[in-house]
């Protein structure tokens, strides 16, 4: 289903409060499309931090907030501000002893990659053993020609496995963006999306203002100050784009898997191939 | 009779250009049954209905099957027994999919 505009705005903002005015603007743009929901990351937060303002201007808004911050940020101060959930971002397990005393939080948002991914099994354990019943597993930035992380199909039943033996994860509500580590998760569901939805249901807005379909792939649709949010998700280059990316990759034609998943990561197989034809290295 | 509520957890949508275009559509007398109007989200799962379904949706505000046909039969030139067949359906594809809740 092609949408006219996003349900989910991702949107990581710089470090430090300067240039509040850009912020608000990107905000009020934001509002302006009508998201359900906007996924939010802040690197860095203090209380008395103008990008708070922030926080305010979308509370009220029929809009589910999500707050990802820094494992050492998270304060009360950010009860009552609206959000739908506070998350704190984790990558070593080490980091979370004694994180989710906050009243604030909701979950943890884990950063996955090539040196953490076996973890996973034990932060499974932690979460059930610490009442944390929300994980997130978020997507991979690619805009900074980052290399992409995935583990293998083999890696992935070992993962599978490792999940079975530290008792599963049903009890968790689990966001998981990778339709291959979905599948080391949920072996027995198809992933629930249609296909790569950068640009469809998801549109992404890094530090800069600059607009991206999706935090893993590198594709730049145009920028927030030069253009509204609406313009760029209404432009003729936004359509022309997701008309290319309904195309199953060239590399996969013939593939008994492609009807489930679709090319898999469309974002890491462009940064790994430098094509939207290659394919998903996470499948092979 | 049972009450008909929208399941809280659900974010739901109407798009208003999808809209302006189905109502243009039924205007004309096109068939606009596959034109999504709004689109519903909850634990991963996303919906997009048509303009009936986003008219019924919207009507789940705790009334009774009765009292969502009365409402509609006002509103669509159609026989009652056929949009009773249709709410109904559509009512119980969104109950399996958790999107609505019955209440006593």
């Amino acid at each position: 289903m092609e949408l006219a505009s996003p349900i989910t705005i991702y949107w990581d903002l710089p470090k430090g409060s300067k240039n509040t005015d850009f912020h608000r603007r990107i905000c009020s743009d934001i509002l302006a499309c009508r998201p359900l929901m906007l996924q939010l990351y802040f690197p860095d937060i203090r209380q008395d931090d103008g990008r708070l303002e922030l926080l305010e201007l979308l509370n009220g808004a029929q809009i589910a907030v999500t707050l990802t911050v820094p494992v050492d940020s998270p304060g009360n101060y950010l009860v009552n501000t609206g959000l739908k959930e506070l998350l704190v971002s984790v990558e070593c397990l080490d980091n979370l002893s004694g994180v989710m005393k906050s009243q604030a939080l909701s979950g943890i948002s884990y950063s996955v990659n090539r040196e953490n991914w076996r973890q996973l099994p034990e932060l499974v354990k932690y979460c059930r053993n610490n009442d944390v019943n929300r994980l997130v597993l978020p997507m991979q930035r690619l805009i900074n020609g980052e290399i992409p992380f995935f583990i293998t199909r083999h890696e992935q039943l070992e993962l599978g496995s490792s999940l079975v033996e530290a008792g599963g994860s049903k009890d968790l509500n689990l966001t998981i963006h990778d339709p291959f580590l979905w599948r080391a998760f949920n072996p027995e569901i198809a992933f629930p999306q249609a296909g790569c939805q950068a640009a469809n249901t998801m549109i992404y807005i890094d530090p800069t203002g600059t607009v991206y379909p999706c935090p893993t792939l590198a594709v730049s649709l145009g920028t927030v100050g030069e253009l509204s949010l609406k313009e760029v998700i209404e432009s003729p280059a936004k359509k022309e784009f997701r008309r290319r990316l309904l195309e199953a990759p060239e590399d996969c034609r013939g593939c008994e898997d492609l009807f489930e998943c679709r090319g898999g990561c469309r974002g890491r197989a462009l940064a790994l191939h430098a094509s939207f034809d290659g394919i998903d290295s996470a499948c092979q | 009779m049972l009450k008909i509520q929208r399941n809280p957890n659900v974010m739901w949508r109407e798009e208003s250009d999808a809209l302006a275009d189905a109502q243009v559509g039924l205007d004309r007398g096109d068939d606009i049954e596959e034109v999504g109007t709004a689109v519903l989200f909850s634990g991963g799962a996303m919906l997009s209905i048509n303009l009936l379904g986003t008219e019924i949706w919207k009507l789940c505000d705790g009334r009774n099957m009765d009292g969502i046909v009365k409402e509609l039969f006002e509103q669509f030139d159609v026989q009652e027994e056929v949009l009773r067949a249709d709410v109904q359906a559509f009512l119980e594809d969104l109950l399996k999919k958790g999107f609505i809740t019955h209440e006593e």
